[in-house]
């Protein structure tokens, strides 16, 4: 009798223990937002300043920005299009060579963050390296797409996302993004302070000078209800 | 001998510098530099907060604050830091370049349906323009060839 009941605890324990990966799993997180600055200074010497709000939601795919300086705009991409829309009104579209599932905002709600989504990419992880307090790896594309695309190098610190850098085909540094500091919310991590120095390539093939872009968030909200018509804003015919 | 030894222990010395140079140095920056450069625009941010709802246009160009502050245009530059565009690259275009194998690696890579369609569509276009040149220089201009 007593034997049994230690059985039946220990198998109940066993199918416990066997689900805690689903449960964590089941913890879908879908959306986030996050009040943001980007700060840029090209190499001529000019500057700009973007501020507002991004949201995200992955159901809808749909990448929000409510910018509030230097004008109040709101930036919509859905697929590979931005549209731009100002007072309600669509004043721009364009391609963008971006979809919004390969942004950080993805990565983070996903938790690929730490590899930057290319375990889910078309590249390969290559050489892996310990240096100091860093884990480098490089990350390899795919062998049909080596004459387009260079190799990704990525740093790991303390298990978390701290550099990336991205080569040309020809090996040449394009530019390079330091993570500093997480905010935590929601039980994902998102980077505090993003530093990105960009190594621009002329008609040429020369590289020269460099621009440097400092984006920062705060604020940021993981799941949150309401405000469903800017997560899934409607972008306007005109 | 010593010679050798000598020339390998050079060769490993120099093989480590070599590495120092493109790893963990390669994300290190100068902070006090950057710091220094992005005075202005963090003085910028400082006072655009402060003053909720100003704008660039409002604040004008003889304020100093906004010396060599542009609205750039470029939101492609300015978003770059938040995607890696050779990674977004669309699937339409992996269809259209890589026909199957596009599908195929959208397939299981993206594991999304509408991106998967996308990829079809590409490979389905990209299908149609190879039939449509093949038909027209295998049978029209072929069969011309043949009346010289």
């Amino acid at each position: 009798m007593k034997l049994s009941r230690i059985l039946s605890g220990a198998g109940s324990l066993l199918i416990f223990l066997m689900m805690l990966p689903n449960l964590s799993i089941g913890q879908h997180r879908f959306r986030m937002k996050a009040d943001f600055s980007i700060k840029e200074k090209n190499q001529n010497g000019q500057m700009s300043l973007t501020l507002g709000t991004v949201y995200y939601d992955r159901t809808h795919k749909k990448l929000v920005y409510q910018v509030r300086f230097p004008e109040k705009e709101t930036w919509v991409i859905t697929d590979t299009i931005f549209h731009k829309i100002v007072n309600g009104k669509l004043v721009g579209k364009q391609f963008i060579p971006m979809l919004p599932s390969s942004t950080i905002f993805d990565y983070a709600l996903s938790n690929n963050l730490g590899n930057f989504g290319l375990e889910k990419s078309f590249y390969k992880a290559g050489e892996v390296k310990k240096d100091a307090d860093q884990v480098i790896t490089t990350w390899i594309p795919d062998e049909r797409l080596k004459k387009a695309m260079g190799n990704v190098v990525i740093s790991r610190k303390n298990n978390q996302l701290y550099g990336i850098a991205f080569y040309s085909p020809k090996n040449e540094l394009l530019k390079k993004q330091l993570f500093k500091g997480m905010l935590k919310s929601g039980g994902i991590a998102f980077p505090e302070e993003i530093t990105e120095i960009i190594y621009p390539v002329s008609a040429t093939g020369t590289q020269s000078g460099k621009s440097t872009k400092i984006s920062t968030f705060k604020n940021l909200k993981v799941n949150e209800n309401g405000e469903n018509e800017i997560y899934n804003f409607p972008v306007p015919a005109k | 001998m010593i010679k050798k030894v000598l020339f390998s222990a050079v060769l490993a010395v120099a093989c480590n510098f070599g590495f120092a140079n493109t790893n963990a140095e390669l994300f290190q920056v100068d902070e006090q530099e950057i710091n220094a450069e992005f005075a202005q625009l963090n003085e910028l941010e400082q006072f655009v907060n402060a003053n909720e709802g100003v704008t660039l246009s409002e604040m004008g160009t003889d304020n100093p604050l906004t010396a060599n502050v542009v609205n750039s245009g470029d939101v492609l530059g300015t978003l770059s830091t938040m995607g890696e565009p050779p990674l977004g690259i669309p699937s339409f275009l992996w269809g259209f370049c890589f026909n199957v194998a596009g599908v195929a690696l959208v397939y299981f890579v993206a594991d999304d349906r509408d991106e998967t369609k996308k990829a079809f569509i590409g490979c389905a276009v990209s299908g149609g323009l190879y039939l449509l040149w093949w038909v027209f220089w295998v049978l029209v201009a072929g069969n011309a060839f043949l009346f010289f």
